[in-house]
């Protein structure tokens, strides 16, 4: 363990200069998360500000909980967005040779390889999100409820981690599923959403399959509806914990199904 | 043009059918994806029509909008099946791009040939089952009605000319790739953006004034919005004409700016290459 915090901050500091030495196509990254989110929003300003509420919510709320959405998911977006290239077909491409010759983790290394700074387009944007919705919304701040939000916030990240790296070491077995791992991943945007206007079936699958709306939207909800937020937290952690530990199942799995590409 | 001259461009129309041939389950697996904002829209829609005091909402009633919202999303797979966009990026990233200039063939003309093959497949492979599946589907559940031949015509053409249109402003974009290599994070900008003012995400009588005037003067809203108009027989014969020369208006004006920034983005790579 304390390598590997030892080793972690090497790591961060080539993949950064390596991007860093070309600034221009960094910043265009991050703005174009950055502006693709503003768009998406964009268009749903456009449609809720023709009706009173949705079920509900306003638009500073739906704004709100779309800050929310974006932070852990940006945060997962810079640290862990080299999992993508598992799918991509870097099973075939034998990315992971470099990783198992080394005497640390394979998954570590995976994951440490590349600070993705895109993702600090999605980041920044979140917070302008909280930032901009929080007066209007009336929320009262105190302690408790800041600590719970970032402890759900905390865990939702884990939680997109673990989705990107149940459906990319898929590619162990099918040597390729990015299409399928797009598809899971964009589950999240349901979350964008109250869960009240999905179906039944599609409200199950994002309670009890892939929990994107525990994750996301309870915690929002507990808070801006006067529940529980600290059960959310609960909720958040456990959905989380138990998709982590899920992962970390499957790739164990897959990478001892692992064959190099033989070139 | 000339007949042999023609054919030099047909040969690459017919490799850009192959490609998007060789690529048809990766497309059907993106295509999974899009069902998944198929749904999206559709409860969401369903849930702002049911939160909503009026029966239509900016002129529109819930089935026009959902009909509106499927039929643009099958035909901006098609409007945006261009690839040009990637074909500039590489080849200037890779140096390819001088191997092109020796060769006696012109530049742009190439890419919007190969693109067009790539029209093809995607039409074969993609727009025609889904388009008849979708007018099926929407006349049976919600009465939609499918229109006669004309129109089916009017709408080929229209979206035929989008797809011109589009073309035209992929290459300029992928021409800043001489700038930078950040093709993908200059993708989504533009994907994105194309979407969003050529209303694919929403009719422009959603967008604000200003935004709409603006947009009278810019090439996008004929791209997806007004063939699928074409498409939901809400224009007049009027509006249909004006359309189409519009769309012409543009594809001459970006063929023009096309042809214009490549000219001088040609001398800069001669100076780069030494």
């Amino acid at each position: 363990m304390k390598k590997y915090l030892k080793l972690y901050p090497y790591y961060v500091s080539r993949s950064l200069k390596a991007r860093l030495s070309y600034r221009l196509d960094a910043i265009i990254g991050i703005l174009g998360f950055l502006i693709e989110n503003t768009i998406i929003f964009s268009t749903l300003y456009l449609t809720i500000t023709t009706i009173p509420s949705l079920n509900g919510w306003n638009i500073e709320m739906m704004g709100f909980l779309y800050g929310f959405y974006l932070i852990p998911k940006a945060i997962d977006h810079i640290f862990s967005d080299q999992v993508w290239q598992l799918s991509n077909g870097g099973i075939t491409r034998g990315i992971l040779d470099k990783y198992l010759i080394k005497p640390i983790n394979p998954l570590f290394q995976l994951v440490a390889d590349m600070i993705q700074l895109e993702g600090i387009g999605e980041l920044i944007l979140g917070i302008i999100f909280l930032a901009i919705f929080t007066p209007t919304l009336g929320i009262i701040w105190t302690f408790s409820n800041v600590t719970a939000l970032i402890v759900s916030a905390f865990f939702a990240m884990w939680f997109f981690f673990s989705i990107k790296l149940i459906f990319g070491s898929l590619s162990f077995w099918t040597k390729r599923s990015i299409e399928i791992m797009t598809l899971m991943y964009d589950f999240s945007n349901f979350a964008k959403y109250p869960i009240e206007i999905f179906n039944r079936a599609i409200r199950f699958v994002l309670t009890f399959l892939l929990p994107f709306s525990v994750v996301i939207y309870f915690p929002i909800r507990a808070l801006l509806f006067g529940g529980n937020l600290w059960v959310s937290t609960l909720y958040v952690s456990i959905a989380s914990f138990l998709m982590f530990m899920f992962s970390i199942w499957v790739w164990t799995k897959g990478l001892k199904r692992y064959e190099s590409s033989g070139s | 043009m000339r007949p042999d001259k023609f054919k030099k461009y047909l040969a690459f129309t017919k490799a850009g059918i192959l490609d998007g041939f060789a690529y048809k389950f990766s497309a059907f697996g993106w295509l999974l994806g899009d069902i998944i904002s198929l749904l999206i829209l559709f409860f969401l829609w369903q849930a702002v029509y049911k939160n909503s005091p009026t029966e239509a909402i900016n002129g529109m009633t819930f089935h026009e909008m959902i009909a509106y919202l499927i039929f643009a999303r099958v035909a901006t797979s098609l409007a945006f099946s261009s690839i040009s966009f990637w074909i500039i990026g590489d080849d200037i990233y890779e140096g390819n791009i001088a191997i092109s200039l020796i060769r006696p063939i012109n530049y742009r003309y190439r890419l919007l040939s190969s693109s067009f093959g790539v029209f093809v497949s995607t039409s074969i492979l993609m727009f025609i089952p889904l388009w008849t599946l979708s007018m099926i589907l929407l006349n049976i559940i919600i009465g939609i009605p499918i229109p006669g031949i004309g129109t089916h015509l009017l709408f080929i053409l229209s979206i035929l000319l989008s797809f011109v249109i589009v073309d035209s402003l992929n290459f300029l974009i992928g021409e800043i790739a001489i700038f930078t290599n950040a093709l993908f994070g200059l993708m989504i900008i533009k994907n994105i953006t194309f979407a969003f003012l050529s209303g694919s995400l929403l009719p422009s009588s959603y967008f604000p004034d200003w935004l709409s005037n603006i947009l009278k003067f810019l090439p996008f809203q004929s791209m997806i919005e007004k063939p699928i108009m074409i498409f939901l027989e809400r224009l007049t014969a009027r509006e249909i004409i004006s359309s189409f020369l519009v769309q012409i208006f543009w594809i001459v004006i970006l063929g023009f700016l096309c042809n214009l920034s490549f000219n001088r983005l040609k001398k800069r790579v001669v100076s780069v290459g030494g």
